[in-house]
């Protein structure tokens, strides 16, 4: 049985629910805070065929970015006096994207591998988090964001997949936070729904 | 708003120092030659008053501090005199200390309790306290005149966590780390 398929002849329709590990690449201006890739990361997709090429659905992930900065010395200015703090630096993005997607399945349904493209579109929950000593600078916000993706599923069994592909997160900036990016290489399995 | 997942952290007591300075543009540290200092250092309370007696360092730890004060503004040219009226810049080094405590609950068990709220509550009330300790300097313009002008100010900050030698070495490496990240402290 194929993966984002109709039933012939009947108006079952099918689709699948994955699960994945995801590896971030910080881009843009959450690569000025943090440049080190995250391997803590977890996502989840559901999308239900709406045609044999086409299926819509929701996905949800959650990436941890994490750097630790050496003791360094950072500069300032407020008003006319110049200011100069040095400690070790913690910087942390917690980043939670919630999506509704529709995807374009290429090639055959019965075929093994299954690529695709798509697009999601939502908002991503980010949370930035600066420590020097034990004090503690943190922003909160939600962005609306764009979440282009493409990857393929490789059928396994009658029943699941191996699924493999990369999302990129798009956040708009806001009164409190700049627009955050990232990529996502994402790894897991697929289920079909029936 | 949602939880974050904040990994890592400090580890160690000395990861948590922090060293600030701040400084007036518009000064040309140049134009001074002589400084002065206190022979002792005032532990900022904040509950002093009127009519108390100022609380002081104990002398060995304040040596510690004045010496260190003393070594880099040497070592950048000026020179030391005993009346402050007599020295171009006067360096002010005062203490403080504060004590954090933190309470939480580990468990919030089913139980049934006489007091209010009689069913429920914080079964394993838990706490930890932590000390930091500050050292902050101020260097003022001493022009005779009756304004006081702040030409610099530094804070050295941390944990009072560790043995004494442990501390006062950190607070040694603070002091180093105002100064070397004032490299405009010096004279022409």
């Amino acid at each position: 049985m194929a993966f984002i398929a109709m039933a012939g002849g009947s108006a079952v329709a099918q689709g699948y629910t994955s699960i994945h590990y995801d590896i971030g690449i910080p881009l843009g201006n959450t690569s000025d805070q943090i440049t080190k890739g995250s391997f803590r990361g977890v996502g989840l997709d559901y999308r239900k065929a709406i045609n044999t090429n086409f299926a819509a659905g929701f996905s949800l992930g959650w990436q941890v970015f994490y750097q630790r900065n050496d003791y360094a010395t950072y500069t300032g200015t407020i008003g006319d006096k110049t200011v100069d703090l040095t400690g070790v630096q913690y910087n942390y993005l917690n980043a939670i994207p919630l999506h509704g997607n529709i995807g374009y399945y290429l090639g055959d349904p019965d075929n093994t591998i299954r690529p695709f493209i798509g697009l999601g579109i939502g908002t991503t929950y980010f949370e930035r988090r600066v420590e020097m000593g034990l004090y503690v600078n943190e922003i909160n916000a939600w962005q609306f964001s764009i979440q282009p993706e493409a990857g393929f599923i490789y059928e396994l069994s009658d029943s699941m997949g191996a699924f493999v592909g990369a999302k990129y997160t798009q956040g708009f900036t806001t009164d409190k936070l700049d627009g955050q990016s990232y990529i996502s290489i994402n790894v897991g399995f697929a289920w079909k729904l029936n | 708003m949602l939880a974050g997942c904040h990994p890592g952290g400090a580890e160690f007591v000395d990861e948590v120092d922090l060293v600030l300075t701040t400084h007036q543009n518009t000064y040309d540290f140049g134009t001074a030659n002589t400084f002065s200092m206190p022979d002792k250092i005032p532990v900022v309370t904040g509950s002093l008053l009127e009519g108390e007696e100022i609380e002081y360092l104990e002398a060995p730890k304040a040596e510690l501090i004045l010496d260190q004060i003393m070594s880099n503004m040497e070592s950048r040219g000026y020179v030391y005199v005993e009346d402050a009226a007599d020295a171009d810049l006067v360096i002010l080094p005062a203490t403080i200390s504060t004590t954090t405590i933190v309470t939480y609950c580990d468990y919030w068990g089913d139980y049934w309790g006489w007091y209010y709220p009689y069913y429920g509550g914080c079964y394993y009330p838990s706490a930890y306290a932590y000390t930091t300790g500050s050292v902050l300097i101020q260097m003022i313009e001493n022009d005779n005149s009756t304004a006081v002008v702040n030409v610099w100010g530094a804070a050295v900050n941390g944990l009072l966590q560790g043995s004494d030698a442990s501390i006062a070495s950190r607070v040694q490496k603070g002091i180093d780390q105002a100064f070397a990240q004032s490299a405009y402290i010096k004279t022409n």
